[in-house]
């Protein structure tokens, strides 16, 4: 009986043992800030959508496909490669040609695409001179059908006069509601060789020239849909083509959110974002609330080197704009009981500004307590640091990424003059930078990444 | 005594006879001007005369106050030299009549180039060969600045382009180097007057029927382009989508060709009144 007694005292014991630490306040009150965003934000299908794949077919476009000895010719494989995806990424895929205006094409002509022939202009000499890439159509028309896939092959060299006023307005307005509707868009550059006419490059004097003696000039390949699929093209070319340099390869993804995911969502935030000397440190743990919200328990005192580190591959989608700033939202909460089984209450502190935020190419970097450090705060006391960390603006990477092939409208008469082999896309830095401000435009503050760390500041 | 006067009267009457009728005796000669018994007339430079020939000249210049026969030659000769000159300039201008009228006549079938929109301009003074070759012959001087129509490249030296020059209401077709050339900014066409006179006409693709039926080559996407009276019409909805009238009363849209053909709708509105509507359908070949 004595025994039984005994046995039922020490259930008891343990029980309110265990009662006693779930009463525990070991972190203050507050609400988990938890993200929507998924690894890929875009409403993907496993049904193959329509894809729609427009060749630009002015007349400068043929000098993609005459060879120029001692440079390398891909335009002709790669429009075969653009033919071949499309038919694995679509359903139904529908061929058309551009210039001043859109036309269908017979299948026919599809196979013509690699030939000179295909671009000879038929009509007036007239018409034929004043050939245009309206690539504006093809934005506006991608607008109107935005669940399929849009291809676009051309040269991409824009004049000043497409860039801005109601022509713009042509670009921005379609890319504004695509990019809203999560769609993306990615440009594939590729610097070939070149045996044509540049045409329609303007002069100071307010009328066009042409340009002869170019060897190589890069082309564009232009889509428009979901992030997939431009990835699946772009891995496809890259592979085929540029799997041992990448010199003569660009790539840039102009979307509403360069954001790749949520850290805490895909519970990537670990130990070893921290100094290793952190996880060294008196009573150190590292446990996830809720399973979502990380937190770095530890003794530390005000030597104790708090940083927190992420690759920004881990936070950026590839090749897209990237972003230019990230806040921070931060939150302290102080209490004098150091020991969890003590802490009744919390008390939220107006430390202001505490930590700052640094990055380079490759990672981001949260400098805790840096504004506001340690050997400020009182010892013996236990603090919860809570951090939300944000993308606040997108940046304009893309935008570099093309500089190299740009050039603008007051320069390429100049450019011209110098007889470069290797001749640029005129106003494409432009391009990019508008489309880089559409996405800007469509840009909302996201939430990055969400981490705490308790500690007890000792003497 | 009587027969001797008888006899020199005949003698005299014989000389006078022979005299009169020279022409009778005078020998032929293949010397003589021909269809004349006279020898070519030669003129002797009066720097080619001799000491005597020189002398004869003062003496029927100075004593009889004539000319010498030296003197009359060269005169004769050059009479006969300018009576020549004469004939062949009348030959000449007569055959340059007879071309001129032909010219003329070409000309004025020929077309006028007063009615074209040039394209282009040179962008210094240089000139307009008749082959792709600066050593070929000249066609023409292009002033700085002179409006070209562009026509085409050279097939075979591609730094040089078939231009015609505007001359007036004419145009002279030629050779000039690109480097010369400089593309005006785009050329806005007017609409014709054939299609002005419709409140909406479409100009491209072409009808296959008016206003009922457009074929198309294949499905897919394709521009529409038309114009419209801008004086009775103000709006133009296309399959219920307002779309943009440009400056020159040009209006444009895509549409999409499927398979089993589309049908497109054209309302003209002028204040928000429907003042046209064109309903017609697209189908593929």
């Amino acid at each position: 009986m004595k025994k039984t007694f005994i046995q039922i005292f020490i259930i008891l014991l343990t029980l309110s043992a265990s009662n006693a630490y779930s009463a525990e306040k070991c972190e203050p009150d507050f609400e988990i800030n938890k993200s929507t965003l998924t690894q890929n934000n875009e409403n993907n299908s496993s049904d193959k959508g329509e894809v729609f794949v427009f060749f630009d077919q002015s007349k400068t476009m043929q000098g993609f496909t005459i060879d120029q000895p001692g440079q390398e010719n891909l335009y002709v494989n790669i429009v075969d490669d653009i033919q071949q995806i499309s038919e694995n990424i679509g359903s139904d895929i529908i061929y058309q040609n551009f210039g001043t205006d859109v036309n269908p094409m017979e299948d026919r002509d599809v196979s013509k695409v690699k030939t000179k022939k295909f671009y000879e202009c038929s009509g007036s000499s007239v018409s034929c001179d004043n050939q245009s890439s309206k690539i504006q159509e093809i934005f506006k028309i991608a607008e109107d059908y935005p669940e399929a896939t849009h291809i676009v092959v051309t040269h991409l060299s824009l004049q000043d006069r497409q860039l801005v006023g109601s022509e713009s307005k042509q670009i921005r307005g379609p890319l504004t509601s695509l990019l809203k509707q999560g769609k993306s868009i990615g440009i594939i550059g590729v610097m070939n060789s070149f045996n044509g006419k540049i045409d329609n490059i303007p002069t100071k004097e307010g009328e066009y020239t042409e340009y002869l003696d170019a060897e190589t000039r890069p082309f564009y390949i232009l889509v428009i849909g979901n992030q997939d699929n431009i990835n699946r093209i772009k891995d496809e070319i890259v592979e085929n083509h540029f799997s041992s340099s990448k010199e003569n390869f660009k790539y840039a993804l102009i979307t509403s959110n360069p954001i790749l995911q949520n850290l805490n969502v895909n519970k990537l935030i670990e130990e070893n974002n921290m100094p290793a000397s952190l996880a060294r440190a008196d009573n150190f743990s590292f446990n996830y609330i809720e399973d979502y919200l990380p937190v770095y328990k530890f003794s530390g005192n005000k030597k104790t080197k708090l940083e927190f580190n992420v690759n920004t591959d881990q936070i950026e989608v590839p090749g897209s704009t990237g972003v230019s700033e990230f806040s921070i939202s931060e939150k302290v909460w102080t209490t004098n009981k150091v020991k969890c089984k003590d802490i009744k209450s919390w008390n939220e502190a107006k430390f202001g500004e505490i930590s700052t935020i640094s990055r380079n190419d490759k990672e981001l970097t949260l400098n805790l307590f840096e504004t506001k450090p340690l050997k400020k705060l009182f010892r013996g006391l236990r603090y919860f640091y809570k951090v939300d960390l944000y993308a606040e603006k997108p940046g304009k990477s893309s935008e570099r990424e093309f500089a190299e092939w740009s050039v603008n409208s007051s320069e390429i008469e100049e450019l011209k003059e110098t007889n470069p082999i290797s001749f640029k896309t005129l106003n494409l830095e432009k391009f990019v930078s508008i489309l880089n401000a559409v996405s800007g435009d469509t840009f909302k503050k996201t939430l990055i990444a969400s981490f705490a760390v308790n500690f007890e500041l000792t003497k | 005594m009587m027969i001797s006067k008888i006899l020199i009267n005949l003698i005299k009457f014989f000389l006078i006879i022979v005299l009169l009728s020279s022409t009778a005796m005078a020998h032929k000669s293949k010397k003589h001007v021909p269809g004349t018994s006279f020898d070519p007339i030669v003129c002797i430079p009066p720097e080619e005369r001799t000491k005597q020939q020189k002398q004869k000249d003062w003496w029927a210049n100075n004593l009889s106050h004539t000319l010498s026969k030296l003197q009359v030659q060269c005169a004769i000769k050059k009479i006969q030299d300018l009576e020549k000159n004469v004939d062949e300039s009348t030959t000449r201008i007569d055959t340059l009549i007879i071309d001129n009228e032909g010219l003329r006549t070409s000309l004025e079938n020929s077309a006028l180039c007063a009615d074209i929109s040039f394209n282009h301009k040179s962008k210094k003074g240089t000139k307009l060969f008749a082959k792709p070759d600066s050593k070929s012959n000249k066609v023409a001087d292009v002033k700085s600045g002179a409006d070209l129509l562009y026509v085409s490249d050279s097939s075979s030296q591609k730094k040089w382009s078939f231009v015609l020059l505007k001359n007036g209401k004419k145009c002279n077709p030629g050779y000039i180097q690109k480097q010369f050339i400089s593309k005006k900014d785009e050329v806005v066409q007017a609409a014709p007057k054939e299609v002005k006179a419709d409140l909406i006409s479409i100009t491209k693709p072409s009808w296959s029927q008016k206003e009922k039926l457009i074929v198309v080559p294949a499905s897919g996407f394709i521009t529409i382009k038309g114009f419209v009276d801008t004086s009775k019409i103000d709006q133009i909805i296309v399959n219920e989508k307002e779309r943009q009238i440009n400056s020159d009363d040009t209006f444009s849209f895509n549409i999409r060709v499927k398979d089993a053909g589309t049908e497109v709708r054209i309302v003209g509105n002028k204040k928000g009144i429907t003042k046209k509507t064109i309903t017609f359908q697209i189908k593929v070949k």
